[in-house]
């Protein structure tokens, strides 16, 4: 059964851009710590642009990774799945997801969106690149740590980031592979306070 | 067309938005536990023993400060350190408990610190998990899994320059039922520092690199400066009392060879931990280790600690002192007693003129003189005659069933007059030397009287006077 | 004709208050020999960013005001000694100004058409004492940074230029302030040496010939830009201005 939404799902996505449903409610302000706050226009697997605080609303499961990383994103890309596939039996909406690449001279659009086909992505997943400062100003509020080794190659930190619908960290997963608990209690939480009234049948 | 599936999809899966809330933000059991704020003292005071019989959520606040002060008369160091002073706080909590430790950087710092607990199993003792820039403030818990007593430190890179430079300090988890009771604890915690000057340069000295490479410092102390466990913090205790100290090492190099001048360790808990050593002299403690150490103070006078690699203790700080307060006890303590002309085997026994027999305080019957005497046989018989009064075949006669002591006044001259030359005792015959012990004639009677009522003897009482009658004049 | 218009370009003064640093190879903490890093020249502010000057932008730009900021730019400290928006006590014009954020550091730098120095660029300036420009093996270099980081924070700030003037005629490298370097961020080195992958560190702080002190002064600099975050802001961290040569525009 979960194969068979899921393979909906995916033959949704490969075709048509993702949504982007505005937040419904007349949203306040964002709150101080949001980092939706960061400026500057980045661009989507489907070459659609979008600026941060377009994706208020939802709360989102974000990390960083690159289109060339050989281990590392990988099992980032499977914890966040890991993470979402265990969300979605209490939650069947599961939450939004959000990759954003170190490396935007190599990740182009285009390669974005391979790795979204690799990956079997689903449309709630949406890989974004912007320019290098772009790219530093991201890490930097969230605490990411990365440096280039090589041509291809970065180090960098492992964290999944949970915000809440207002762009807010609420909890950060480090590592690789490790207990999620937390992080799905927080991404719990955060839907408890954004989502039940608004986004309500 | 694709689009309304979307949609239609969308809703069904945003429509799980709205489910409620599982229960998982209700307390973990862990949450249930009573909560309370650990007391942090300073050194040399300890934290009261914890009293409860559970567990509880212990919430431990350590600031961290970079603070000039004094290493030795007229010589300042740049200490950093774990709440104002050199050693760290000390901080008492007991196994079983869940710490919520809250590590506090004060914004006026210049560096970034952290802390890694000994006390804690998990990646770098909290290291990580509590690294902190100035200003700010790192929360990180853990559970206290083990009893006994571990060292704390600074452990941010460069490491040694930070425990160098004074960031360490001791963390007791009490074992379930706590460790025995005593009158008096302490904490004690050595040290060594390496500066630019010389031992004694006056002046705010800074950090000597070299030094600390090479191992060789200018200080080593006890609780972060010279006459820090003495001088004006010289700590007093009463005759009777029992004392217990917490003996950490901070390091960052040396291994000390912890010991009290005039003082047995009745009971070493080694290394901090469980095993108990007793009648113990000098205890290791390694740098980043402790030991626990408990003894009985008998006799007033000067404790005094040191590390007994004794050139530290002399010529480097490592000198403490534990003032004992209360009535003499000759019998534990006399003072000196005898000072005679030793003579090889075989020779007459010689006073020097002038010396004088102590005076104790006089026993008023037979029990007091067997209590007492049991002590000055411990003090001056065993080493010859043995716990158990067997002696040392051929050398030493037994007291135990002695078939010469065949009146107390034979046992009493003995004592008082000393006895050389050959003598027969059960058959066996023995040629040496007992010298005459310048005990006091209450001494003397005691002793008699002790060995009379022992080991099957078959008793009797020895009065000080029939001492004096019996003693050579 | 290229050449000529760079070497021309190579010659023109420095804009006001910058100096030239001539480009050289900076070997990154705990790498071989062989891995330096190479440094193109670059300009860089003679002196630290003064509270005067700090203000000027502040004024020009509310939305960097103490009361304007975004709490996810700067934290609760930002621009915390001074009394109000616009104003500290006068003593302080010339001092640098400290409780920045990375964030408001970038800003400023940008207002004026500049950058932060990345590390290596900051890392190369520094190791010029008065007379060299690696300086760092001169007896006494290491010795006052050390001390530096040893001294208690003082109540006030001395200004800007009250230490030494380097190689390059730079002020105050060492022994007023640490400063913000654009990519702090890439200080993967944990100030934790041990375990949680930082494994290298520990490993590199073994390697490395520990008793050359200078890099015990790096040492202690890494440790402490691995500290931060972003968003802080500290007594003691300022931060100075760079600017790519004319001729060395990246592409």
């Amino acid at each position: 059964m979960r194969a068979l939404l899921l393979a909906a799902l995916l033959f949704v996505g490969c075709s048509t851009p993702p949504p982007q449903a505005p937040a419904s409610r007349s949203p306040g302000p964002l709150p101080e710590l949001s980092i939706y706050h960061l400026p500057g226009a980045w661009t989507d697997q489907d070459g659609k642009e979008l600026t941060l605080p377009e994706l208020r609303g939802k709360v989102r499961l974000l990390a960083m990774v690159y289109t060339s990383c050989p281990q590392a994103c990988p099992r980032i890309i499977a914890d966040m799945k890991s993470i979402d596939e265990d969300l979605r039996k209490r939650h069947p909406a599961g939450v939004e997801l959000v990759l954003v690449t170190f490396d935007p001279e190599t990740d182009t659009p285009e390669r974005l969106r391979q790795l979204a086909d690799e990956q079997k992505l689903d449309p709630r997943w949406r890989l974004i690149r912007g320019d290098s400062q772009q790219v530093q100003e991201l890490a930097a509020v969230l605490g990411v740590k990365y440096r280039k080794v090589s041509a291809t190659d970065f180090a960098h930190s492992n964290l999944i980031t949970v915000l809440d619908a207002d762009g807010v960290v609420v909890h950060q997963q480090e590592g690789l592979g490790v207990e999620r608990s937390r992080s799905i209690d927080a991404v719990e939480k955060a839907l408890t306070s954004c989502c039940s009234e608004e986004e309500g049948p | 067309m694709k689009r309304t599936i979307t949609a239609l999809l969308l809703s069904s899966l945003l429509a799980g938005c709205s489910s409620p809330p599982t229960p998982s933000a209700s307390p973990s059991p862990a949450g249930a536990l009573p909560e309370e704020v650990a007391v942090l003292t300073s050194a040399p005071e300890v934290p009261p023993p914890i009293t409860r019989k559970h567990s509880a959520k212990v919430s431990v606040k350590l600031e961290v400060s970079e603070v000039e002060s004094e290493l030795a008369p007229g010589v300042t160091y740049t200490f950093w350190t774990f709440g104002g002073e050199v050693p760290g706080k000390f901080i008492r909590i007991r196994e079983g408990d869940e710490v919520e430790f809250h590590l506090q950087n004060r914004p006026d710092s210049k560096m970034p610190h952290n802390i890694d607990l000994h006390a804690v199993t998990g990646p770098g003792g909290g290291a990580a998990a509590s690294f902190t820039a100035p200003g700010h403030e790192s929360v990180f818990s853990f559970k206290a899994l083990n009893p006994g007593l571990y060292v704390y430190h600074c452990a941010t890179a460069p490491v040694g320059m930070h425990i160098a430079n004074g960031m360490y300090g001791l963390i007791l988890v009490e074992p379930v039922g706590g460790l025995p009771k005593v009158d008096r604890e302490f904490y004690v915690m050595q040290s060594e520092f390496y500066t630019e000057g010389a031992h004694g340069e006056p002046g705010l000295q800074p950090f000597s690199m070299e030094k600390a490479l090479d191992e060789n410092p200018d200080y080593v102390v006890f609780n972060g400066k010279v006459d820090g466990f003495g001088g004006d913090q010289a700590q007093v205790v009463k005759v009777g009392e029992t004392v217990r100290l917490y003996v950490g090492n901070g390091g960052p190099n040396l291994v000390s060879s912890f010991h009290v001048i005039g003082e047995i360790f009745d009971t070493v808990y080694i290394e901090g931990g469980t095993t108990k050593n007793k009648h113990v002299q000098s205890t290791l403690v390694p740098a980043g280790g402790s030991a626990i150490v408990d003894f009985k103070v008998e006799a007033p006078g000067t404790l005094v600690l040191v590390d007994h690699s004794i050139f530290r203790a002399f010529n480097k700080g490592a000198l403490g002192k534990l003032k004992v307060e209360g009535p003499e006890n000759p019998l534990v303590y006399s003072g000196k007693q005898a000072d005679v002309v030793y003579m090889a085997e075989g020779s007459t026994i010689q006073r020097i003129p002038g010396s004088r027999a102590p005076v104790g305080k006089p026993t008023a019957n037979k029990e007091e003189r067997i209590a007492r005497g049991e002590i000055v046989y411990k003090r001056n018989c065993v080493a010859c005659h043995g716990q158990e009064g067997k002696g040392v075949p051929k050398v030493f006669p037994p007291l135990a069933g002695s078939d010469f002591l065949t009146s107390p006044e034979v046992a009493v001259s003995a004592v008082v007059n000393g006895l050389s030359g050959e003598i027969k005792v059960n058959g066996e015959t023995y040629n040496n030397v007992m010298p005459n012990l310048q005990l006091s004639d209450e001494d003397a009677a005691s002793v008699v009287t002790f060995v009379l009522n022992s080991w099957g003897n078959k008793g009797g009482d020895v009065s000080p006077k029939t001492i004096a009658r019996v003693r050579v004049k | 004709m290229l050449v000529l218009t760079a070497m021309l370009l190579l010659t023109l003064a420095p804009p006001p208050g910058m100096v030239k640093v001539s480009g050289g190879s900076y070997a990154p903490l705990y790498a071989r020999e062989d891995d330096r890093i190479a440094v193109g020249p670059f300009l860089l502010d003679r002196y630290a960013v003064t509270n005067e000057q700090f203000r000027e932008f502040v004024r020009a730009h509310p939305e960097w005001r103490r009361s304007k900021v975004k709490r996810v730019f700067a934290d609760v400290r930002y621009l915390g000694h001074w009394t109000g928006d616009l104003d500290f006590d006068p003593a302080l014009a010339k001092s640098p100004v400290t409780h920045v954020s990375w964030f408001a550091a970038r800003a400023y730098a940008r207002s004026l058409g500049k950058r932060l120095p990345t590390q290596a660029e900051w890392e190369l300036a520094g190791s010029a004492s008065e007379k060299r420009a690696d300086g760092t093996l001169e007896p006494g270099f290491s010795r006052r940074i050390l001390d530096w980081y040893a001294r208690p924070t003082r109540p006030a700030l001395p200004p800007v230029g009250s230490t030494y003037r380097n190689y390059y005629g730079v002020y105050d490298m060492h022994g007023l302030v640490w400063e913000w370097v654009d990519d702090f961020q890439t200080t993967m080195v944990g100030g934790e040496s041990r375990g949680g992958g930082d494994g290298d560190l520990f490993c590199g702080a073994a390697a490395a010939d520990a008793r050359d002190r200078s890099d015990y002064a790096r040492f202690m600099r890494y440790a402490f830009r691995s500290s931060l975050k972003a968003r802080y802001t500290l007594a003691n961290l300022g931060f100075r201005c760079a600017l790519d040569l004319p001729s060395g525009k990246k592409p």
